[in-house]
């Protein structure tokens, strides 16, 4: 059975896998990277799906707050928690380096990175680090917490 | 060689105080989940929450709770 916290990391999980499914397929289709800076139905497109994350994010805390009386989060789940962004938080570091440098040995020669890219970074790892924090959560819940 | 805690927490609570894992979640200020973790040993407690069980189960702490050498 799952306990509320895990049940809150996985629907998280889902949502921000969502938002970063449809940010790839908003980011990367068409001349999108060419015409980053001109293209502002696309910018309110990204945007709004932020906003859906952060969105659902909020109305998942009220889904799940907690009710007078009852204990819905424990020392065990606090244990997890810190794992998961420990955890996480090692992710993020080694896919922004990992897309810093591939960036750089694509554009060495040409003397400049196209901005969208850097764009591109800065939302995709506020989906990485979201995705994986929760999967870690889900993780170390279906191993019990230790 | 490593060293593990073991705990009779599942024991001790059907056999001798029949009581549910969600009535000794209640009693020590956990969730039913936490409970099944240590009953299964995949979960080691805060000293506090340790503290808490033993009394909830009425017995002293090395009656519940002990530390089991496992060769690697």
């Amino acid at each position: 059975m799952m306990s509320k916290q895990m049940k809150q990391a996985f629907v998280r999980m889902i949502l921000w896998s969502l938002v970063f499914v449809f940010f790839l397929a908003i980011f990367l289709s068409g001349d999108t990277l060419a015409t980053w800076g001109d293209n502002t139905r696309k910018t309110i497109m990204v945007a709004a799906l932020f906003l859906a994350g952060f969105g659902g994010d909020a109305v998942l805390g009220v889904i799940y707050r907690k009710k007078k009386g009852k204990i819905s989060k424990d020392e065990r789940d606090d244990y997890i928690e810190k794992r998961a962004v420990s955890a996480g938080f090692i992710v993020t570091l080694v896919y922004v380096y990992l897309l810093a440098i591939t960036l750089y040995t694509k554009n060495e020669t040409s003397g400049f990175v196209p901005v969208a890219w850097l764009w591109f970074l800065a939302y995709s790892l506020i989906c990485v680090a979201n995705i994986s924090v929760t999967a870690f959560s889900v993780f170390f819940y279906r191993k019990g917490g230790q | 060689m490593a060293e593990k805690l073991t705990n009779q927490i599942r024991h001790l609570r059907r056999g001798f105080t029949d009581m549910t894992q969600q009535r000794l979640a209640d009693a020590v200020g956990c969730t039913r989940q936490t409970i099944i973790a240590l009953e299964q040993e995949k979960y080691n407690p805060s000293l506090i929450l340790a503290m808490k069980i033993t009394e909830a189960l009425g017995r002293k702490i090395e009656e519940v709770f002990m530390i089991e050498s496992e060769s690697e």
